[in-house]
């Protein structure tokens, strides 16, 4: 954790049953080498981050192709969450999860099943029809969602504690484009661990969905893609950090009126 | 999707007992083997070790410790994962 960003001692995060320092879950796509992906991780304070699986033999010799920025993140001492990215059915997410758990020795999953083929957006129906699966498989499933409430609630249903509804599409920076329904998750969904995940561009946006009350945030483009990933990392460490410290010290409910802060009672000359 | 050519010059026209080979699609790419043939078999065959890479026969899962047991057939297709980077 880097020592610029400090959480309290009573604010202990648990993310499926693991104490974890860090409110940051961190992508590993799209980095321009293994170094910058090693020292993102580091100057995040990240302890969980995220994987892909693909359909292809392995490269050859370590170190090369992806098994350079793979033997990185290993190595880092972050859990792995493999995701399921690509898949477009039920079967097939549930297929890769089984496969995932093999190659990677995790039950985490980050689950994700693709309605639209631009936008990304998960199709709920089968996204609950795998988590339904996969919880009885004994996963601790990580489902990718959408910001709708109904949806939501049939992933809890199905066995899922964590909710990682999107901000935004997946690496569009376009932020949290629907905080009302962010803000509805969390208070109809007041015990479930909820990890804003997709869409975010900025630091200010993933303050903000700390600042809404959710529990961590999950980003990947904006790091990798930044023109400086460490710092661009290292700012995303402790926005997440000063949402979640502003949250808990109470926010100032805005007002449609101002609200006179210096007490003068009154005007100054008027008798 | 990103394959790996599979050289087929030395690929069996028949088993040892004259059965006739197997036609499998290996991601993506044909490819003949005897009859008889296991999966964990074609995985050797390929050079690949076992823990390297994760299975999937018509779509279906096959756990590294099944591969051994299960006999590809005609027109199976076989997919074999790594893990890579992912957001």
């Amino acid at each position: 954790m880097p020592s610029d960003n400090p959480v309290p001692a009573d604010d202990g995060f648990s993310l499926a049953g693991v104490a974890l320092r860090s409110r940051f879950l961190l992508g590993s796509a799209g980095y321009p080498s293994p170094q910058v992906l090693c020292d993102a991780i580091a100057a995040s304070g990240s302890q969980v981050v995220t994987l892909g699986l693909k359909r292809q033999f392995p490269t050859g010799a370590r170190g090369a192709g992806d098994n350079g920025f793979i033997d990185i993140v290993r190595a880092s001492g972050a859990r792995l969450l493999p995701n399921t990215a690509g898949c477009r059915t039920a079967r097939e997410a549930v297929t890769l999860a089984h496969m995932a758990r093999e190659l990677l020795g995790t039950h985490w999953i980050k689950l994700e099943v693709v309605g639209d083929e631009h936008t990304l957006q998960p199709d709920p129906w089968e996204l609950t029809i795998a988590a339904t699966q996969l919880v009885r498989d004994g996963f601790e499933v990580f489902p990718y969602c959408t910001d709708d409430l109904v949806s939501a609630q049939r992933l809890v249903d199905a066995g899922c504690r964590i909710l990682m509804p999107w901000g935004a599409p997946i690496g569009s920076g376009q932020g949290l484009l629907n905080p009302w329904a962010l803000r509805t998750l969390r208070a109809r969904l007041p015990g479930l661990t909820l990890v804003v995940d997709a869409g975010i561009g900025v630091p200010s946006h993933a303050a903000q969905a700390m600042e809404l009350g959710f529990d961590a945030v999950l980003l990947n483009s904006a790091v990798a893609q930044a023109a400086d990933p460490v710092a661009m990392a290292r700012a995303f460490g402790l926005a997440i950090a000063a949402g979640r410290i502003g949250w808990r010290a109470g926010l100032l409910a805005p007002q449609d009126m101002a609200v006179a802060s210096t007490p003068v009672g009154g005007r100054p000359f008027e008798i | 999707m990103t394959t790996t050519a599979i050289d087929q010059d030395d690929a069996p026209a028949a088993g040892a007992l004259g059965e006739p080979a197997l036609q499998l699609t290996v991601n993506g790419q044909p490819r003949r083997v005897p009859s008889g043939t296991a999966l964990a078999d074609l995985l050797a065959d390929l050079a690949l070790a076992p823990d390297a890479v994760a299975t999937a026969v018509n779509g279906e899962f096959i756990a590294r410790g099944s591969r051994s047991a299960l006999r590809l057939r005609d027109g199976d297709q076989v997919t074999c994962f790594e893990a890579i980077v992912g957001g």
